[in-house]
This record gives structure tokens, sequence and C-alpha cells, in this order.
């Protein structure tokens, strides 16, 4: 039975219809978790004899463990954001003749393959492996201590399927834990009481006593033990396997009415990011880059080279053109036959898109003034960034858009499902940033940094002349593939 | 109203429309019956140019739907649920098309006091985004939502399906007092043969893409279409 449901996944894998179309997508995702995996090997291997250099006195074994507890914290918050189990898709499997015992053990196994129960081992295997060679530990108190690892790591896997369930619906009810939390870390930071040298503990009492080794590994499999339970008694269609469901936002868009044939689209275009987590994500994600100024600010090695401080400038004010304009039309791309098959003139539609990048950039750049504390120099390189945003970067994204025929599915709200996107999403914004960066280097090497902001701004500025025609463009080129928008939309993925 | 001439589709070499001739006058009201895959979605897909036709041409009032837009101002269409915005609710989704059609949020309301039964307290007021909205419902908003407007031309692709029998029975009326009161164009397509002989004056049924019966309605229709499709 088990074969016959690993055959169903491996068939719902290649038979995927995103398999062909996200090929270098996926092999793009493979080359950066092979990166991550070597990158921890590396980490695992060097660990030893940075820590033993780095602290001559203490053994490197002893550090580790000490703060184990934060590593695994930081590895359950990464679970937390990145692995979700998905439960719907044994739905068509309830009602068959299979064992309900047998459905939810074979969903927490696939679990245990995933690319995060690799992360841990990959670092621990060769820091015990390079600890056997230099260190006196015996092969039996290392392989204890390995033991003892791979039991937290799948103790993480399991609590983060159980507290996802629990708790997704209801991130509120996560307050008291993350209150808890940051009590014990203030503890830690302020020297009262430190719970990480107390797990630390542990692991030293596992490499004394090896039998010790077996308890994580007990736990986890108690923990599997109450995941499997609670999914179990809770895997009906009115249960985990309900959709969510939400009352319905009354919002009182009216203001927007000023814009004349542009309001409906703008009023639809805040509804789609105020009631679509995938859309609502975005906007969260633009407001959480201002902060980015601050790496750079406070970063003295980064102060002195201005073409950091143009990528920060124009990825600040820019940021909401890049994540939401790489997506225009698709964002609509659910109801697009609707908008295709009434009066609608396609100019108006994208003069609406533009329009509300127009707004977000100058929301972001009011809100980057703030920067003035570390120098109103930063404030004019911003505002330079931001003209230029305006003039080329919203256009250029908008040429983009008329080959954008992958559908959106708002539905999906998890950052798991669209992680490859992003990536994509990265890549596409190189262009938007290189070119600014190449303009504004290459005047203030030539002659000074106000010559290079003028340079911007008025390159921005004869952009911002030209909107009107490339808008027309778009709309035209939007009408002649009319029909291949409409096929790709029409591919649910 | 709505001139067919010489229509094909073709799929990676099938074809799976192919239309010599269809001429649709203004008042006329269609229906268009056959099994799964005859091609129904796929004539209603070419007559709002949501797929490119192989060959042919279709033109409403006049106007080749690929070439204008002219088309888009008279007609109303109800395919599937990618004619709806699932993160609206019911009433921002009717003044969202009212507004494409200069329709005040005053006058979509007055226009949907009409259709209070056909919504039977489910729909409107009710703070529920279309997309929680169970799949009879969506078809309700998406029926009605077609109609606004005051279109010369209403498709609507399977509306009778997913309907509960009284809502079947309100929306025949609605149709039949659309046809009554106004010059309007209907074309509506179902599996149920009953339901559209009720509701249209002339039948085309297709099969395998092609036109084999293209009748007007008399006492007769039914049984002619029941033995036909019977095996």
């Amino acid at each position: 039975m088990f074969s016959k449901l690993l055959l169903l996944e491996w068939r719902s894998f290649f038979r995927s219809a995103s398999l062909g179309r996200g090929i270098a997508v996926k092999l793009f995702l493979a080359f950066i978790g092979l990166y991550f995996l070597l990158c921890s090997i590396g980490l695992g291997i060097g660990l030893y004899f940075v820590l033993d250099k780095g602290f001559p006195n203490e053994e490197p074994m002893v550090l580790v463990n000490n703060v184990l507890l934060f590593w695994f914290i930081g590895e359950f918050v990464m679970r937390f954001m990145l692995q979700n189990l998905p439960v719907a898709d044994i739905k068509p499997l309830l009602v068959q003749r299979i064992d309900r015992n047998k459905i939810i053990h074979f969903l927490m196994f696939k679990s245990s393959y995933a690319f995060l129960n690799v992360l841990t081992l990959a670092v621990a295997l060769p820091f015990v492996i390079v600890n056997f060679m230099e260190s006196t530990y015996s092969m039996f108190q290392l392989l204890a201590w390995l033991v003892g690892v791979s039991g937290f790591v799948y103790f993480n896997n399991y609590l983060n399927i159980w507290v996802q369930r629990r708790f997704l619906n209801a991130l509120k009810n996560l307050i008291p834990f993350i209150l808890g939390l940051s009590v014990l870390i203030g503890l830690e930071y302020f020297g009262i009481f430190s719970i990480s040298n107390l797990f630390g503990q542990f692991f030293n009492a596992v490499l004394a006593y090896p039998i010790l080794g077996v308890l994580p590994i007990i736990i986890a499999i108690a923990m599997y033990r109450v995941v499997f339970i609670d999914l179990k008694t809770n895997i009906y269609l009115d249960t985990y396997l309900t959709k969510e469901e939400n009352n319905a936002l009354t919002s009182n868009l009216s203001w927007l009415d000023r814009f004349g044939v542009l309001a409906p689209f703008m009023q639809l275009d805040i509804k789609l990011i105020m009631r679509n987590k995938r859309a609502k994500n975005t906007v969260l994600l633009s407001l959480f880059f201002l902060f980015y100024g601050l790496l750079f600010y406070t970063n003295t090695s980064f102060g002195g080279s201005g073409y950091m401080l143009v990528f920060v400038g124009i990825f600040m004010t820019g940021i909401f053109i890049i994540n939401f304009g790489q997506f225009i039309p698709a964002w609509d791309s659910s109801y697009f036959p609707l908008l295709r098959t009434q009066p609608i003139m396609m100019k108006n539609y994208l003069t609406s898109k533009v329009v509300l990048m127009y707004i977000s950039v100058f929301i972001l750049t009011l809100l980057s003034t703030c920067y003035a504390y570390f120098g109103w120099d930063k404030v004019y390189l911003n505002y330079a960034c931001a003209v230029y945003n305006i003039g080329i970067n919203i256009p250029v994204i908008l040429a983009f858009s008329m080959y954008n025929r992958k559908r959106i599915d708002l539905a999906q709200g998890s950052m798991l499902n669209y992680q490859g996107m992003g990536i994509t999403q990265w890549l596409i914004s190189i262009p938007l940033l290189v070119f600014p960066i190449m303009i504004w280097g290459a005047t203030q090497f030539l002659f000074s940094v106000n010559t290079a902001n003028l340079v911007l701004i008025v390159i921005g500025l004869i952009g911002l002349l030209f909107h009107k025609v490339i808008i027309n463009a778009v709309a035209e080129g939007y009408i002649q593939k009319k029909y291949l928008i409409l096929e790709g939309f029409k591919q649910k993925a | 109203m709505i001139h067919i001439h010489n229509l094909t589709k073709e799929y990676n070499g099938v074809e799976v429309l192919s239309i010599d001739s269809i001429e649709i006058k203004k008042g006329e009201s269609i229906g268009l019956v056959g099994n799964n895959g005859a091609g129904k979605t796929t004539l209603f897909s070419l007559l709002l140019d949501l797929i490119q036709a192989s060959t042919g041409e279709v033109s409403i009032n006049g106007f080749k739907v690929n070439e204008s837009e002219q088309w888009k101002n008279f007609t109303g269409s109800f395919l599937d649920e990618s004619f709806l915005i699932g993160y609206l609710t019911a009433e921002e989704y009717f003044y969202f098309i009212g507004d494409l059609h200069q329709m005040s949020k005053d006058a979509v309301n007055e226009f949907l006091t009409q259709y209070k039964e056909f919504f039977n307290d489910e729909i409107l007021g009710k703070r529920k985004y279309i997309r929680d909205l169970s799949k009879g419902n969506q078809k309700k908003v998406g029926i009605v939502g077609a109609l606004i407007g005051n279109p010369e031309l209403i498709i609507l692709d399977e509306p009778f399906a997913n309907l509960d029998p009284s809502s079947q029975f309100r929306l025949k009326e609605i149709i039949r007092e659309l046809m009554a009161a106004k010059q309007v164009t209907i074309l509506i397509s179902s599996h149920d043969l009953s339901h559209t002989v009720e509701i249209s004056d002339r039948i085309i049924a297709l099969d395998k893409g092609r036109v084999i019966k293209d009748i007007a309605t008399s006492s007769e229709t039914l049984t002619e279409l029941v033995s036909y499709f019977s095996v």
C-alpha cells in the first residue's frame, strides 16, 4: 500500500503542469539547495577549527552544545515559514479502501524527507567526523551525540506540523509563547539565567553517558504520536480540511472616485491587496524592506561606497514596483476572461496600475525620509532614486508584463507556495537595479555626487514624459497577445 | 445580430468545431444542446473572442469580434467562474461591472431589486466573498452580473447546472421576461433538453463540433431531441 501511495506522489510530481514550464526555476532552486547543503557541510568541517582557534581554552564541542538551543529555535522558525504539511492532498484518499492510519503515517513519513531535515545533519555529521579525528571523544560518544541531535531535528519537524495545524488560523494564540521565548532570551542576554547552557548541559551529559542520546529520539517519537493522534482525530472536512473563510471586510473606497475612469480598477487593486494573502504579503514585504537602509547606513564598511547606496535607494523606494509590477497582469489572471469580455480600455487598466505604483513610490520615499538621521545626503540620493524608479523602472516593468502568462493563485497564501517565484523575481529585478547603479557610478566618478543625483532625476523626468506613449504601446501589445495571455492564465499549476 | 461564417477551431491538428454558417437574428432565443465535448463552450469562447479561431469569422452587430471591441458594450456573458472576482462581495462585483457600463451604485441597486427572489436572501448583504459562496450561489452572481448594463445579447453557458430546483424555475422566469419585454438576443447552452426547449424559440444541436440540428422550437421538438440523444 505504501508503495502505491509513493507511486501517486511520483506521478503528481512528474505530471504537474508546472514541471515543464518551471524547469528552469526548479533547476535554479536545486542549485540554491545544493549551495546551502555545501555551505552546511563546509560549516560542519570548519566549525571545529574555527572554535578551537577562537577559544583555545574551551572544548569546541562544549561551545557548540551551549548554542545548540538557538540553532534549533532558528531551525524551527525557518520551518514554520517554509515548511508546511499538504494535508488537503489526501482528501481523495480518505474515502478509498485505505486504512486511515496508513494515510496519516504516509503523510508524516513524507515530511520526514524534507530538505530542512537534512540541513542540520549536514552540519552535524562533518562536525562529528572532525571531532573524531581531532578531539578525545570516542566514536561511541560522538555517535550518541549525533543521534541526540537528529532526535531534536525530527522533534522540530513534527512540532512544526503540530504548531502550524493548531495555530496557523489563530496566530495570536502564539503570542504567549513568543513572549515566553523573549523573556528567556532576555534572561540569557543579561546573563541572569541561561536556558541555552542548561540545554547544552544535556548534550554534555550525552557525551558523558551516551545512553542519554536515546532521550531526544523518545521525545521525537512522542511528538510523532501527538501529531498522529491530532491528525487522526481532526482529518475531517469540517476541521483540518476545511477552507479558510473570512468575513468580508467592508471598505469604503469612494475617495478614489476622483480618479474617474481609473477609479474602478484602482478600487479593485486595493481590494486585491487587502483581501488576498499573497498580495498582502507583497505590501508587507515592501514595508519590511524599508529597514534595509539601516543595515547599510549603520555599517561603515559599506558607507563609503556610493554604489551600494544607489542600490539601497532604488530598492527601498521601488520594492513595490518590483514585487507588484512583476505580476501585472497575472494578479488578475483568475478573472481575466471577465476583463476581456467587458467594455474595458486596456489603457485605463494599465494606467491605474501605474498610478498605484506612483503612489507606492511616493509613500515609500516619504517613509524613507526618516533616514535623514544618517545625513541628508542619503535622503537626496533616495529622492533621486525614487524619481528614476518612477520615470524608468515603472515603464520597464510594464513592458516586461506583456510576457507574463503564468497564472497566480491568489488563494495560495502560505510562503512556501511562492518561494520559487520569489527567486525569479529577484533575477528580473537585476536590470532594474544595475542600470541606475552604473549611471550613477559613472557620473559620480567623472563629476560629483550631486551631478550624479541630478542625472538620475533628469533621466527619470525624461522617462516620465514618455509614460503615455509607453502605456499605449503596452496596451496595444496586450491586445495583440490576448489569446496567448488568456491561454496562459487558464493553466492551473 | 450574430453572423458566423466558416468557423473552425483546431487543437493540435484535431478539429473540435466546424460550423459553415449560422445567422442569429435580433430577439431570437437560442438553446444550444449537445453532449460533453460537442463544442458548446468552444463556440461560446469563439463568440466572445476568448480563443482564436483557426479559420472563419464571427461578427456581432456587424463588428468582427476579433478586430473590434465595440460588441463588448452590448454583450453580457457568463461562461464559468473565471468571470467572477473571488475576493469581492457580490454587491462589490455588481458595482464593478456597473462602473464599466457607466451605471451608478444607485442604478445597480435599483437593477438588483428585481432579482431579490432569485437570490433567495443568500447573496446580498451577507458579508461573504464570492469565493466563499456555494457553487450554485456563485452561478447566480455570474448570471445576474451578465445582465447588468442592458445588454442586447446575453450568452450563458450551462446556467442551470448547480442551481437548486426553485432557482431553476426562477431563472426560467427571468429569461422568459427578458425574451418578452425587450428585444434581447439570448444564447443558452445546456445539457438539460427540457429546460432548453422551454426557454428557447430555436434549438441548435451540436455533435462532435458540427451542427446536426437547427430547428425552430415546436411541440414536437423535445421528443425529437430526446430520441436523437437517447442511446
